[in-house]
C-alpha cells in the first residue's frame, strides 16, 4: 500500500513537471511578447530592455525555467541587490502583469470561491444524482423511473450557460425568489454567501446530478443481474438487504471514482459556470488572464488546476484501493 | 418416507421477443428425507430453470411460473416474498456451479457465511463468526480462523465452492440444492467435493436436489434420476434404473454416446444425431422424436402427441415417456445398447 | 523414420504478474522440460487438470506464444527459432481448433469469409473458385454449404465447433492441435464432434495433438497420451496400458477420481483422494513436482525422478506403481 503510494506520487510529480514545461514554453510559444505586454503604451526601447532584465527574460530558457521552478519551491528575489529588490517567497508564481500582485495572492483570494461552489454542487449532485438513480433501478420501467429518465436525458444534454441564464431569468430577475448570484466570504457573511451560491450549486447540481443518476441506475442494474447478487437472495436475505448492502456495495465503486475525477476537476476552476454567474472563482481568473494574455496567471491557474486533477487521481486509485480487495492485493 | 419436497406440475415460461420460451413444461417429482435426486439433462433441457423455481428465485423476474412447490407446508409458488425468505437458507439452500461469480467479490467469506447465519438466527454478530469459523473447518478448509479474513478470489476453485457448501449448510437447511457444483472443477477436486458433500449429508441428514449434465456424478451420489429434456422429464427411477437399464432412447443415446474410461476403445461413439430443439417452436408429439433413432419401430406415430410418463410394468418408481411400446423398449435395449455399455 | 512434430525440453516460463519494479523477478513455470514426439496419422493427446500447462504446450508448438527454451522440430526442421517470415510456410501445415467457438469466429463475418479468409492469405489455389473450396470444406464438417452467407450466431454450438474444423482444414494441414475442442458442448454433441475428428483423421492422414482434460474422451480419440502435472509430463503411454494399468501416482489418482456412470463400477474402483491443490507455478517443489500431494513422497523426491520405461509407459517417477 505504501509502495503504491509512493509510486503514485512520484507519477504524479513526473506529470506536474511535464505540465509545468508546457505551461512554461507557451511564454515563448505564443506571438505575445511578455515584456511588451508588459511595456504598457508608452513604450521606449530603453524600457522595454529593463522590463526585460527585471522579468528575467534576457537568460537562456533553461535557467528560465530552472529559475522559476526553484521559485515555487524556495523562493525568488528578483533584481537581486537592487534597491528594486522584489521578494517573492515559495511558492512563487511571478506578479501579473496586469495587477503586479503576486500570482499566488490571486489564487488564494478567488480560491474560497471555487470552493464554495465545487462543495456544495457536489453534495447536491450526490443526494440528486444517486438517489433518483437507486429509484429508477429499483422501479425500473414505472413512470417514476421515466420520469427520472427523462430529467437525466435533459440535464445531460443542456449546457451550463443555458440552464443557469433561464434559472437566473425566472427565479431571479421574474419570480425574485432568490438574489442574484455572486461571492462574499462565508465567515463574514454566511447568509449571504448561502444565499449567492445558491443558483451556481444548483444549476451545476442539477446538470450533473443526471450523469450520476445515469451511472447509478445502470451500475445497479448491472449489479442486480451478478450471480453473487442470486446468492445473497437465497440467503433469505430482505430485499432491502439484499439492495442496499448487496447491490450498493458493488454499485458505488464506478461512481465514487467518476466523483473524485470530477471533484478533482471543479476544484481547479469551475470555468464556465463562475462566469456566467459572475463569481470570482479560479476559473473566473483564468478566463480574465488568458483575454489580457496575462502569462504568470495562466501558469498559476493551469498549474493548480493540474494539482487538483493528479491529486484527485491518486487518491480516487486509492479509494478504489480500499473498496475493491482484488485491486487491494493484485 | 416423507417427502421434503414436493413440486408438481411445475411450469415456468418466459415471454421473449421471438416468442413464449417454454423452459419448463410440466414437471413433477419429490425428494425424500436424506435422500439425494439427480436431475440430469444438456443445457436448455430445463434443469436449472427448475432448481430456481424451487428457490423461488424467478420472483420478480418476466418468468411465469405455475404449478406447486410444496416445502415445509408452504408453496413456494403461492408464498409472498417474506415468507420466501424465511424458506431459503433455512428449509432450502443452494450452491452454484460458478463459486466465483456466485459469492460477493467485495465481501470477507467469513462475513458472508456470518450472515447467512444471522439471517435466520438471533445472534450476535461475533456469534454468527464463530459459526462461519466451525463451518469453514467442517468443509475442510485449513486454517478457518485466518482464512475468514479472505475474499472469495483469493481462494482456489475448489476451495471456493467449499466456501459455499458452509455458507449453504450453516441454517443446517433440510434440502440442498445443488447446481452443476463440480462443472467448473478438475476431476480430483470433484471428487474432494462430491465425497464432502456425501459425508456433510451423512451428518445434516440433508436432501440434495443435485443439478448436472454428467451421468458420472449422478452414478456417484443420486439415489434417484430425473431425466429432462427440452423442459420435460421423459425418465425417472432409481440411478440403477436409470444407468444399468434405461427406458428412453435419449437415455440410450446419453449412456452409448460418451466415451468410458474403461473397456474397449476403438469403436464409433454411437452419437445421438441433431441438436436439441428450440424451446419457442417444440416439434409435435414427443420433443426427441425428431433425434430419435428408433421412432420407425413404434406403433403409435411419434409426431401425434407427447406421451405420458407412466410406470414401467407394474414396478411404480421407473417412469419413462415414450411411445415404443415396452416389449420393444425391452428388445431394442437388450440387442443394440447393453452390449455398448 | 523422422517423427511429424519432435518436442526436446519445451520449456515456457511467462513473468508473474506481481512483479514489483525492484526486488527479484518471479516467473511462472507453465511448461517445464516437455518432450515428446508425433508421427504421420498419430494422436498424443495431452491430459492433465486446469494449470498443468497443457494448453500452453499446444500454442508454443503453434507459435502463438514464443518458447523460453528448448526445441521444437516439425518434419525434422527447428521451429522454435524460425522468424516470422520463415514460419509463414509451414503455418498452413500446423492449424489449431479451439475450446470456445462462440469465440473464436468473429460475429461480424459470415460463415464463407471466415473460412475462406486462411485461404486467401496463403493464396491456396489460386486459380479454384474460393467458393466452391469453402462449400466442400462444409461439406467435408457436415454442414450445410448453402448456408455459405450465414453469420456464427446462426448455428448452434456443436455446429460453430464444425465451422472452427472446417477453417482448420481449409489449409490442407498436416497436424491439427486441438484445444479443448469438445469441452464446451453437450454430451450428445460432443460424440457427434468426435466422430468427425476421427473420420477427418482418417480421410486426411491427419496428426493431433489433443488437449483435453476429460480422460474418457482422450482415451477415446488418442492413441497415446502425455499426462501432465504443475507443467511437466509426469507419464506417457498407449491409451490403453495407460488406463489399465497407471503407473505414475498422479496418473492413478486422476483416474480413480473420473466417476464412473456405471454404478457398478463406482463402488468397486479403488478410491485415491488427493488433497490440497496443485503447487504454486512461481515455486514449484523440486525434484518431483508431485511429491507435496503423493502418499509415496520420500526424501529422495526432491530430487529430479528418473524416467523409467515400464512396459510400453515411460514414467517419471521415483517409485512407479507396477
Amino acid at each position: 500500500m505504501l509502495a503504491y503510494l509512493v509510486r503514485r506520487l512520484i507519477g504524479g510529480a513526473t506529470v506536474m513537471v511535464l505540465v509545468s514545461i508546457f505551461v512554461f514554453g507557451l511564454f515563448f510559444v505564443l506571438p505575445a511578447d511578455p515584456a511588451r505586454l508588459a511595456c504598457g503604451k508608452s513604450c521606449t526601447p530603453e524600457l522595454m530592455a529593463e522590463i526585460r532584465h527585471t522579468l528575467e527574460l534576457d537568460i537562456p530558457l533553461p535557467a528560465q525555467y530552472f529559475r522559476f521552478v526553484k521559485g515555487i519551491v524556495s523562493g525568488r528575489t528578483y533584481l537581486a541587490g537592487s534597491e528594486a529588490q522584489l521578494d517573492c517567497a515559495a511558492p512563487c508564481l511571478g506578479y501579473s502583469y496586469q495587477t503586479d500582485e503576486l500570482v499566488t495572492n490571486l489564487l488564494k483570494d478567488r480560491a474560497p470561491a471555487t470552493l464554495s461552489i465545487a462543495f456544495g454542487a457536489s453534495i447536491l449532485w450526490l443526494l440528486i444524482g444517486l438517489s433518483s438513480g437507486i429509484v429508477s433501478a429499483l422501479r425500473r420501467a414505472t413512470w417514476i423511473d421515466k420520469f427520472s429518465q427523462g430529467a437525466a436525458l435533459a440535464g445531460a444534454s443542456l449546457q451550463i450557460y443555458f440552464v443557469g441564464l433561464v434559472l437566473q431569468f425566472f427565479l431571479v430577475d421574474k419570480l425574485g425568489w432568490l438574489s442574484s448570484p455572486g461571492y462574499v466570504s462565508p465567515n463574514d457573511y454566511p447568509m449571504e454567501w448561502a444565499q449567492g451560491m445558491i443558483l451556481p450549486w444548483l444549476t451545476l447540481g442539477f446538470l450533473l446530478s443526471a450523469i450520476y443518476a445515469r451511472l447509478t441506475r445502470a451500475g445497479m442494474i448491472e449489479v442486480m443481474s451478478e450471480d453473487y447478487i442470486r446468492t445473497a437472495r437465497a440467503k433469505g436475505l430482505t430485499s432491502r438487504s439484499v439492495n442496499f448492502k448487496h447491490v450498493m456495495r458493488a454499485a458505488i465503486t464506478p461512481i465514487i471514482t467518476v466523483f473524485g475525477l470530477d471533484l478533482g476537476q471543479l476544484l481547479g476552476g469551475a470555468v464556465i459556470t463562475e462566469y456566467v454567474f459572475n463569481i470570482p472563482g479560479l476559473g473566473k481568473l483564468a478566463t480574465e488572464a488568458v483575454s489580457n494574455v496575462d502569462l504568470p496567471v495562466i501558469v498559476g491557474t493551469v498549474l493548480v488546476a493540474a494539482v487538483f486533477i493528479v491529486m484527485a487521481n491518486i487518491v480516487v486509485d486509492l479509494v478504489y484501493m480500499i473498496l475493491d480487495p482484488k485491486v487491494r492485493l493484485a | 418416507m416423507t417427502a421434503i419436497l414436493q413440486v408438481k406440475d411445475l411450469k415456468v415460461h418466459f415471454q421473449t421477443d421471438d416468442g413464449l420460451v417454454k423452459a419448463v413444461d410440466g414437471v413433477s417429482f419429490e425428494i425424500e428425507a436424506g435422500k439425494t435426486l439427480g436431475i440430469v439433462g444438456e443445457s436448455g433441457s430445463g434443469k436449472s430453470v427448475t432448481s430456481l423455481a424451487i428457490m423461488g428465485l424467478h420472483k420478480g423476474s418476466r418468468a411465469a411460473v405455475s404449478g406447486e412447490i410444496l416445502i415445509d407446508g408452504v408453496d413456494v409458488n403461492q408464498a409472498t416474498e417474506a415468507e420466501v425468505n424465511k424458506l431459503r437458507g433455512k428449509s432450502m439452500a443452494m450452491i452454484f456451479q460458478d463459486s466465483l461469480a456466485a459469492l460477493h467479490p467485495f465481501f470477507k467469506v467469513g462475513d458472508q457465511i456470518a450472515e447467512a447465519y444471522q439471517v435466520h438466527n438471533k445472534v450476535s454478530k461475533k456469534a454468527a463468526q464463530q459459526v462461519a469459523v466451525e463451518m469453514l473447518g467442517r468443509v475442510g478448509i485449513p486454517n478457518p480462523t485466518q482464512r475468514m479474513e479472505d475474499f472469495p478470489h483469493q481462494f482456489s476453485g475448489g476451495m471456493r465452492q467449499r466456501v459455499m457448501i458452509a455458507m449453504s449448510l450453516s441454517c443446517n437447511p433440510k434440502l440442498l440444492i445443488a447446481d452443476e457444483p463440480t462443472t467448473a472443477l478438475d476431476v480430483t477436486v470433484q471428487a474432494q467435493i462430491l465425497d464432502l458433500l456425501r459425508d456433510l449429508q451423512r451428518e445434516f441428514g440433508s436432501s440434495i436436489l443435485m443439478i448436472t449434465h454428467d451421468l458420472g456424478v449422478v452414478a456417484e451420489i443420486a439415489d434417484d434420476v430425473l431425466l429432462m429434456y427440452a423442459g420435460k422429464a421423459i425418465e425417472r427411477g432409481t440411478v440403477r434404473e436409470l444407468l444399468k437399464t434405461p427406458e428412453h432412447p435419449y437415455a440410450w443415446g446419453l449412456l452409448t454416446s460418451i466415451p468410458k474410461l474403461t473397456g474397449a476403445t476403438d469403436s464409433e461413439l454411437l452419437a445421438i444425431p441433431g441438436t436439441p430443439p428450440s424451446l419457442i417452436t417444440l416439434p409435435s408429439g414427443c420433443s426427441f422424436s425428431p433425434r430419435c433413432s428408433y421412432k420407425n419401430r413404434s406403433k403409435v406415430d411419434c409426431e401425434s402427441a407427447m406421451p405420458e410418463l407412466a410406470g414401467v410394468k407394474s414396478n411404480s418408481s421407473h417412469l419413462v415417456s415414450c411411445h415404443l411400446s415396452e416389449t420393444d423398449r425391452v428388445a431394442i435395449f437388450k440387442s443394440e445398447i447393453a452390449p455398448k455399455l | 523414420m523422422t517423427p511429424l512434430l519432435k518436442v526436446t525440453d519445451l520449456t515456457k516460463h511467462f513473468p508473474s504478474k506481481n512483479n514489483k519494479i525492484f526486488g527479484k523477478r518471479e516467473f511462472v513455470h507453465a511448461v517445464d522440460n516437455v518432450s515428446f514426439e508425433l508421427n504421420v496419422g498419430e494422436t498424443l493427446g495431452l491430459v492433465g487438470e486446469s494449470g498443468c500447462g497443457k494448453s500452453t504446450t499446444g500454442r508454443l508448438i503453434t507459435k502463438l506464444i514464443p518458447t523460453t527454451s528448448g526445441s521444437i522440430e516439425f518434419e525434422g526442421r527447428e521451429i522454435s527459432k524460425m522468424k516470422a517470415s520463415e514460419f509463414k510456410e509451414l503455418r498452413p501445415q500446423i492449424q489449431m481448433i479451439f475450446q470456445d467457438p462462440y469465440a473464436s469466429l468473429n460475429p461480424r463475418h459470415t460463415v464463407g469469409t471466415i473460412i475462406a479468409t486462411p485461404l486467401k492469405i496463403h493464396g491456396i489455389n489460386p486459380g479454384v473458385d474460393v467458393k466452391k473450396q469453402v462449400q466442400e470444406l462444409l461439406e467435408i464438417v457436415g454442414l450445410n454449404p448453402e448456408h455459405y452467407n450465414r453469420y456464427p450466431h446462426e448455428f448452434s454450438g456443436g455446429q460453430r465447433q464444425r465451422i472452427g474444423i472446417a477453417r482448420a482444414l481449409a489449409l490442407k494441414p498436416k497436424l491439427i492441435i486441438a484445444d479443448e475442442p469438445v469441452s464446451a458442448l453437450d454430451v450428445s454433441i460432443q460424440a457427434q464432434i468426435l466422430n468427425l475428428l476421427q473420420s477427418l483423421q482418417s480421410d486426411f492422414n491427419l496428426s493431433f495433438i489433443f488437449i483435453a482434460h476429460d480422460l474418457a474422451v482422450v482415451k477415446h480419440f488418442a492413441q497415446r497420451v502425455a499426462v501432465m502435472y504443475a507443467g511437466n509430463i509426469v507419464e506417457v503411454s498407449d491409451h490403453v496400458s495407460l488406463y489399465a494399468s497407471p503407473k505414475h501416482p498422479y496418473t492413478k489418482a486422476l483416474m480413480s477420481a473420473v466417476p464412473s456412470a456405471d454404478p457398478d463400477a463406482s463402488g468397486a474402483r479403488e478410491r485415491i483422494r488427493l488433497s490440497g491443490d496443485i503447487p504454486n507455478p512461481i515455486d514449484p517443489p523440486t525434484g518431483c513436482r508431485f511429491r507435496s500431494r503423493c502418499w509415496k513422497a520420500q526424501d529422495i523426491c526432491a530430487t529430479k525422478p528418473p524416467l523409467l520405461q515400464i512396459g510400453k509407459s515411460m514414467v517419471a517417477c521415483h517409485f512407479p506403481e507396477n
